[in-house]
């Protein structure tokens, strides 16, 4: 291939490279190269890596084997998953000003590896995934390609802007309460959840609850995370949260293009209608109308007291203070105000809330199963976030009738009820709001272990709109 | 934040369930129970944070969980495999 069009390449999707890859279109170098320039010449505006070696990308795609499920695919790893020889920041100076070297590679950093991906720099977070906005101002915050002035969505926010931004095909997120999905959905973006204990967070920074947390992959088609999935699922037996459960076909469960003749999808009457933006609620409405079009079977399900069930996670939560004690204790400063505030009041925790907070999780789980179980559905439709990308800076959101909601809230309220329940979850694009015009996500959570069932629906969606095709402003092709 | 915050703390008052706390205490307790040395001022700032939190907490209270046993670990499988 010339130059211009290894380059060109790079606005193809993961699935089309790797197809390149193993014909010998293009080999891992050239796209390798590709890659460090176009890292090179638009990262200074987007932000989106905190820690990019073109040396260690070329050395990796020297000895790539395009033989193998990813063909020596590039692929970017958010920086709070260990990557060998490599600094891991987790978005905070706690760690170290450039971070701590890594000893050896995350679980999940591992798969890609062994199924011949090449490691390619790592994104930037929101400090220690501790947030939903990506706004960081320790490490930086990435900008939305789509608006430059507005924030990525967090915590996986220089994954999701790297995918979007043609930076990276392929990109690998954590989610604890929608790390994935909304950056996922504020970038325009297909992000994927999977079900707890079905891709390894062995080597991700415990700084959370490890019983919310998930590894998953963030690209810009259904297929393309499909094949993400493809690497990273499997049991872990050095993960203690991995579960052992036969890995599915996540690529042939797309063979169907056209139909969902025979799907039923849930939709909330409660709780992931309420406190949403017209604009928002209107394309999701649309969205899951088309998916009857295309013959799934709808059910109104009713999931009550989710309100009153939700602030379960401030409790669970606060077990990450076990990992930010020490850390507090000596150097409080090097957190950012929002993340030392958080972490102090999680302090305040009792034993008698956390284990009021995981009984009553037991609650949560009972009520999304008999969702499930009740009208047999396979999926229930969302919205991923209440809003649309907001300005980097602001602060709250302002409800017609109801209190004013703090951002960071109100983008993880819809989300986090899927790592609560570690029910799989994925995010795909779904509309725009019209001017200016920004990317709406549709979330379809799933029953455990069948994300091949939510990326089957996800990809007849995508295969019959338009919306992942748009192109951010600030991706531009070549 | 602060106008959702101090809504919260109002609601905590109404609800009358949480003891009333202010920045010394605040500073007190991080001291005591965490060993962490915090200003007045930092305090100062945590103590409608502290008391949100708080009555969203109370929220759980309506559940009945008196009962309930917990599993080993958590399973997202667990729930469809009984209901």
């Amino acid at each position: 291939m010339t130059s211009a069009s290894v380059e060109h390449a790079l606005d193809l999707g993961a699935t089309q490279l790797v197809s390149l890859l193993r014909d010998g279109a293009v080999t891992p170098m050239e796209l390798a190269q590709a890659l460090v320039a176009r890292v090179a010449a638009t990262d200074g505006l987007l932000h989106a890596f905190v820690h990019f070696e073109a040396e260690h990308v070329l050395r990796a795609a020297e000895h790539a084997d395009s033989t193998t499920l990813l063909a020596g695919l590039p692929i970017a790893v958010k920086d709070n998953l260990d990557v060998a020889d490599v600094p891991t920041t987790a978005g905070s100076r706690v760690l170290g000003d450039a971070g701590r070297v890594a000893t050896h590679d995350a679980g999940a950093v591992a798969r890609v590896r062994a199924s011949g991906g090449v490691i390619a720099g790592k994104t930037a977070l929101h400090e220690f995934a501790y947030g939903a906005t990506g706004v960081n101002p320790s490490h930086g915050t990435p900008a939305n390609p789509w608006d430059l002035s507005r924030m990525p969505g967090g915590s996986s926010s220089g994954s999701a802007v790297a995918v979007a931004a043609r930076q990276a095909p392929l990109a690998l997120g954590t989610d604890a309460a929608g790390s994935i999905r909304m950056p996922a959905a504020l970038c325009g973006v297909v992000g994927l959840k999977p079900t707890f204990g079905r891709v390894s967070t062995r080597g991700v920074v415990a700084s959370h609850n490890t019983t919310v947390d998930h590894v998953g992959p963030i690209a810009r088609s259904v297929a393309d995370v499909a094949l993400g999935m493809a690497a990273l699922a499997g049991f872990d037996p050095d993960d203690i949260t991995s579960i052992d459960e036969p890995v599915a076909d996540y690529v042939g469960a797309l063979a169907r293009q056209d139909s969902l003749h025979g799907v039923r999808i849930g939709v909330p009457r409660t709780y992931f209608f309420e406190r949403v933006a017209s604009d928002v609620e209107h394309a999701v409405r649309t969205a899951i109308e088309h998916l009857a079009s295309l013959g799934a079977d709808l059910f109104d399900l009713d999931i009550p007291d989710l309100d009153d069930l939700m602030p379960l996670r401030l409790a669970l939560f606060a077990d990450g203070v076990a990992f930010h004690l020490p850390h507090l204790r000596e150097h409080p400063e090097l957190y950012t105000r929002e993340i030392r505030q958080r972490l102090l009041v999680d302090t305040f925790m009792h034993a008698h809330d956390v284990a009021r907070a995981q009984r009553v999780r037991t609650i949560l789980q009972q009520r999304f199963a008999r969702a499930f179980i009740d009208d047999d559905v396979q999926a229930i439709a969302t919205p991923t976030t209440p809003v649309v990308a907001a300005p980097t800076h602001a602060w709250m959101v302002e409800w017609p009738g109801a209190q004013p909601e703090p951002i960071g809230l109100a983008l993880l309220r819809l989300t986090a009820p899927a790592n609560l329940t570690g029910l799989p979850a994925i995010s795909v694009p779904c509309g725009f709001t019209a001017s200016p015009e920004l990317p709406i996500g549709l979330q379809l959570i799933g029953r455990p272990f069948e994300e091949a069932a939510l990326l089957h629906i996800a990809h007849v969606y995508e295969c019959t709109t338009p919306w992942h095709m748009r192109r951010p402003p600030e991706a531009p092709s070549v | 934040v602060g106008g959702d915050i101090r809504n919260a703390a109002r609601d905590v008052g109404r609800r009358g369930g949480a003891r009333v706390i202010d920045a010394e205490d605040v500073q007190k307790e991080l001291l005591f129970s965490a060993g962490v040395a915090i200003s007045l001022d930092e305090a100062r700032e945590l103590v409608p944070l502290v008391l949100a939190q708080r009555a969203a907490l109370q929220r759980l209270e309506r559940f009945d969980t008196a009962q309930m046993r917990l599993p080993v670990r958590f399973d997202p499988r667990a729930p469809f495999q009984r209901t």
